[in-house]
């Protein structure tokens, strides 16, 4: 079997991480238009530089930081409507309408966070949602490893004290994950 | 703290969304063919891409309930032998059926024109089960609806599903409602057979009514025994997609298959991994009840 033609590569990156790219830019989008608009205009970057997608697992890295650099233009003012992922509008709108409402400490959690700068937020995100080492938020954040580790080190900090002053204790919430999981089902 | 931290933060993660859809592989086909690849480089512009505000594609229909429908319904509809469209007024819209699934498409085109209606209906490769289907959307301003929504307004095209109902009218639609003085411009893609080494613009599920393992189970299966199950067919597979990790030429034939279409005559692509998929497609609801 040879190496597959660039349509036939693309298929495949597509279905191997359209998940992963999803739950990014939904996680950083608050409508549903919002997130198709941005799904479709990083895979159509995505298809246009498909000789520049790296293999293996950098792929899901260099697509989040295309999806990163969209949703950045976005919140520019930058968007448009595309014609494209019509069914895919109406399906986030149907599973928005699901999505059940969080606990009241989640809720204090993420009224937290939100508090944090774009910066903190974005990276603490990519390594606690996406999972990702600190080396490879840098890769997406186009970065160098060194600047990312010690901003991910204040950001963390930063977090802390937004916690601490609203009364939640950091310490105690280490041996709480299991109760707080519960709560979000 | 550290940890703690992390910890913290993954667990405010909002919900990941429903994954890989019909409306994602639509718009996977929507993307390709849009701008399609040429000798290195795909040629459109995003602004192109971002313009066509009303000139939708149109393009894949990824059916969970794929069937074949024969556009050709004579005698329901009033038959006019020289017209490839059957187009009839009926309390307040034009419904429209293919009568001719190969007619050239300047056909559709005049016969749509002398009726007023700035739609363009063209004719494209796609897999078996959904040869004869209308693709949706078929309206832009579906966008943002959910499907009930979209049911009870009365001034957007509509699809007319197969006789006897369709628990899921987007993927087996054999034509269409226009409102009469219906203002905006649309493309209706029709699918037709594809040709040796022709690309599909609309892949349905592999087990879909009509395609090669029709009602069969695969999701979970091992790749060796999908393998051969297609192999018995004549199809061979094309291209495996690894969640999380990207195309891959060959995998071990322990892995198990998540998903799967036919993506060219003859020729499949597998979405596989080393473990289970926890959430498999479900059966066509036309495929027999299993027990």
């Amino acid at each position: 079997m040879g190496p597959p033609d660039p349509e036939q590569r693309f298929e495949a990156v597509y279905m191997a991480h359209y998940a992963a790219v999803l739950s990014y830019v939904r996680r950083r989008t608050d409508s549903p238009d919002d997130a198709a608009d941005a799904i479709a205009e990083t895979f159509a970057t995505a298809w246009r530089r498909v000789a520049d997608i790296p293999d293996g697992d950098g792929a899901r890295l260099w697509l989040y930081g295309v999806a990163r650099r969209v949703l950045a233009n976005h919140r520019r003012g930058e968007s448009r409507r595309t014609a494209l992922a019509t069914r895919l509008r109406a399906e986030l709108s149907a599973w928005a309408e699901e999505a059940p409402a969080a606990g009241r400490d989640v809720g204090a959690v993420r009224e937290a966070f939100r508090r944090l700068g774009d910066d903190d937020r974005e990276l603490l995100s990519l390594v606690g949602w996406e999972g990702l080492t600190p080396a490879e938020a840098a890769r997406v954040l186009g970065r160098s490893r060194g600047a990312v580790r010690v901003q991910l080190h204040r950001a963390r900090k930063r977090l802390a004290k937004e916690l601490d002053s609203a009364g939640l204790d950091v310490t105690r919430y280490g041996s709480r994950a299991t109760a707080l999981v519960e709560e979000r089902r | 703290m550290k940890r703690d931290i992390d910890h913290l933060v993954a667990r405010i993660a909002p919900d990941p969304g429903p994954g890989m859809t019909t409306g994602a592989r639509e718009l996977l086909r929507e993307i390709t063919t849009d701008a399609p690849y040429t000798a290195g480089s795909v040629v459109r512009t995003r602004s192109r891409l971002l313009r066509r505000r009303f000139a939708v594609p149109l393009i894949a229909a990824f059916a969970a309930c794929a069937v074949a429908v024969s556009w050709l319904l004579p005698g329901v509809l009033g038959p006019h032998a020289a017209n490839a469209l059957d187009i009839r007024r009926e309390d307040g819209y034009y419904v429209i059926t293919v009568k001719q699934l190969f007619a050239d498409p300047a056909r559709y085109a005049k016969e749509l024109r002398d009726r007023g209606l700035n739609v363009s209906l063209t004719v494209k490769p796609v897999s078996p089960g959904l040869v004869g289907s209308v693709m949706p959307p078929f309206d832009q301003r579906y966008n943002g609806l959910t499907n009930e929504e979209i049911a009870r307004r009365k001034d957007l095209i509509s699809p007319i599903t197969r006789p006897g109902g369709c628990e899921d009218s987007w993927s087996c639609a054999i034509g269409l409602k226009i409102p009469v003085g219906y203002r905006g411009k649309a493309s209706v893609m029709l699918g037709r057979k594809g040709r040796p080494r022709e690309r599909f613009l609309a892949f349905g599920q592999l087990n879909n009514l009509g395609e090669p393992l029709q009602c069969e189970a695969f999701v979970n299966r091992t790749v060796g025994e999908v393998r051969s199950m297609l192999s018995r067919r004549g199809v061979v597979i094309g291209v495996f997609a690894v969640p999380l990790k990207g195309p891959r030429s060959d995998v071990p034939a322990s892995w198990h298959v998540h998903e799967g279409w036919l993506t060219e005559p003859g020729k499949a692509l597998l979405v596989a991994a080393p473990g289970r998929n926890p959430h498999p497609w479900p059966f066509s609801k036309d495929c027999p009840a299993r027990h």
